[in-house]
């Protein structure tokens, strides 16, 4: 990215990507040049290629402000706010990625919302208002709290490295789907960390892959409000999925008891527990190539007091 | 100058990526570097047990900090995902507050004092900060002229409640200049949305090895020779499971994938077999057959 600094007299390059799927057979750019105003936003740039070159881009915004979430693009390979983000001496604006081109800078995000809304994003509650409104402390709603400020924009999914390229297909026959994407569980979240949720929310959890998250935190890293969603989201989502009916997403789960069986991660054996004892045959000619570059041990190698001090921690959390 | 730090490894550097423990030792001896390793210290959890028990996780990682501690020193670490642990729960423990008592408590009673908070470093760091980039372009006595080496530092390392630095002292901008004074050259091919998959290799490999394959996928095609990493997880997936890249991709790639402790030591003058580059599941041999020629 270009960082030079920029004079009140500075002309600005966008390369703006073009695209209508009605009509293209393949994506174009069209490049334009600014006049720099202070203070110029990504969204001032589109605004000028409209009103002052004639382009007929596609692009979508409504608030301007950072509140309603609906100005997502790719600035210089980042996803951004177009709203928020300050134009800069050259910039190449494209769609958010994991999102199909409606046209130009127009993604359709519906996958994206439609997980969100099949995951039920509200408190499910059959116990009675006690008063209204309800008495919280702050202890109450720490949980979800940060979690409130999400515009639901969406960027994070767009860069999620762990979501399929056009967005979380539909649900398989056994209802189990590709991993929704941060922003949809951070919309779940708010409502299954929320104390008066009443809804069991494992099995719902499980299916939608809530266990693929890479852990990256590339979600956060680009989240225009700055959520912590790995650690206030999707990890204790990944702690109810973990306890689903089916199983699906209880690899923590064998991953801890690893650790306490062994102190150190024995691999070889968290590999036959994770992928069951015939499918980790199957996988046999890999494992032997592997003790042959003395990449495996067959057997555990910490020590007898390694193992005693940690599973003495495992029992002083309460395990 | 002595140096003297408590080498923590990690259970895959003692485990999958035994050659990235050999050649930190190698390094350290040529250096003048004395590891104390914690022998007993156990797994830091990975991101795993923090999905499972946010307490447990940093209990486990407190345990560690207080071994080095104990013994009045710094902790050294390999892995760019137990130093993002113990960073996070070493920044937990310098908090005053109701959570970091009632940890206090409960490591009391697993028979663990916890006197104080070590600084944690990875070795790269340590290299950088300790020693200096000039210091440490002095012992290069094979130049790795030519060759073109894609960095790849750990997501941990840069982003996440456990990132080690920012600006031009971060992980990222530390593993390019110590690729640099090798002698090699840096090859951007990492772009900031990828990751290696490590941590869903056994939960879905198809999807883990969709997202290595990105990256292997640049390398190859910006013509790098070989991956630099500074974490065993991420060699894990893009050298052990890179066959799995390569089928999901439908190309094959053959790209090496080098610890960072494994180039220098070849910068600085290590034999092939003293720093376990025949461990590698991608072979290393155009690499070593390279640097013999040159030497």
């Amino acid at each position: 990215m270009d960082d030079t600094p920029l004079q009140a007299t500075t002309r600005l390059s966008a390369r703006i990507f073009r695209f209508d799927p009605a009509t293209d057979t393949a994506p174009r750019y069209e490049t334009i040049e600014v006049p720099h105003e202070p203070r110029m936003r990504v969204l001032d740039v589109l605004d000028y290629a409209v009103d002052e070159c004639g382009l007929s881009i596609g692009y979508r915004y409504f608030c301007g402000v950072k509140r309603c979430g609906m100005c997502g693009v790719n600035v210089n390979g980042k996803p951004v706010l177009a709203c928020w983000e300050a134009a800069t001496a050259s910039m190449v604006i494209e769609p958010l990625s994991n999102m199909p081109v409606i046209r130009d800078l127009t993604v359709d995000r519906s996958a994206f919302e439609r997980a969100t809304v099949e995951l039920e994003p509200r408190l499910v509650r059959t116990t009675p208002y006690t008063s209204f409104p309800e008495h919280y402390t702050h202890d109450d709603v720490a949980a979800t709290f940060p979690l409130m400020n999400c515009i639901e924009c969406y960027v994070c999914s767009s860069t999620c490295p762990a979501v399929a390229v056009t967005g979380p297909g539909p649900r398989d026959r056994d209802g189990h789907r590709d991993f929704v994407g941060p922003g949809t569980l951070v919309q779940i979240a708010k409502a299954a960390l929320h104390p008066k949720d009443e809804l069991d929310r494992s099995g719902m959890l499980e299916l939608a892959s809530v266990d693929n998250c890479m852990s990256c935190h590339r979600c956060e890293e680009v989240c225009p409000v700055g959520i912590p969603i790995v650690s206030h989201a999707i990890l204790p989502l990944r702690a109810l999925a973990a306890k689903g009916p089916r199983g699906l997403a209880r690899f923590p789960l064998d991953f801890a008891q690893n650790v306490r069986a062994n102190a150190d991660i024995h691999s070889a054996s968290l590999f036959v527990k994770a992928h069951g004892l015939w499918r980790a045959l199957l996988r046999l000619p890999m494992v032997l190539r592997m003790l042959v570059h003395g990449k495996t041990r067959m057997f555990a190698a910490a020590s007898a007091s390694a193992r005693q001090g940690i599973d003495a921690i495992f029992r002083a959390a309460g395990l | 100058m002595a140096m003297k730090f408590a080498y923590y490894p990690g259970c895959t550097a003692k485990g999958s990526t035994r050659e990235a423990d050999i050649a930190t030792k190698w390094l350290a001896g040529k250096l003048g570097i004395e590891l104390m390793e914690l022998v007993d210290a156990g797994c830091c959890g990975s991101c795993e047990i923090k999905a499972v028990n946010p307490t447990l996780h940093f209990m486990l990682n407190a345990r560690i900090l207080s071994m080095a501690a104990d013994r009045d020193l710094e902790i050294l670490t390999i892995c760019d995902t137990c130093q993002a642990n113990l960073l996070h729960t070493s920044r937990r423990m310098q908090e005053e507050n109701d959570a970091k008592k009632s940890l206090l408590e409960r490591l009391k009673s697993a028979g663990v004092s916890y006197r104080a908070t070590p600084r944690v470093r990875h070795l790269a760091a340590i290299l950088r900060d300790e020693i200096g980039v000039e210091n440490l372009r002095r012992h290069v006595v094979r130049p790795l002229e030519g060759l073109r080496v894609a960095p790849f530092a750990c997501c941990h390392s840069f982003r996440g409640p456990g990132a080690s630095g920012v600006g031009n002292e971060g992980s990222r901008e530390t593993l390019e200049a110590l690729v640099a004074l090798s002698g090699a050259t840096p090859v951007a091919a990492r772009l900031d949305s990828d990751c290696c998959g490590f941590h869903i290799l056994m939960v879905n490999e198809a999807l883990s090895a969709r997202a290595a394959g990105k990256f292997l996928s640049r390398c190859v095609e910006m013509k790098a020779d070989c991956i630099v990493t500074t974490s065993p997880l991420c060699h894990t997936a893009l050298d052990i499971y890179q066959h799995k890249a390569e089928s999901v991709a439908g190309r094959r790639f053959d790209i090496p994938v080098l610890h960072v402790e494994q180039l220098l030591a070849l910068a600085f003058g290590a034999e092939s077999k003293a720093i376990g580059l025949e461990r590698h599941m991608v072979s290393t041999a155009s690499i070593v057959r390279r640097m013999s020629m040159a030497a």
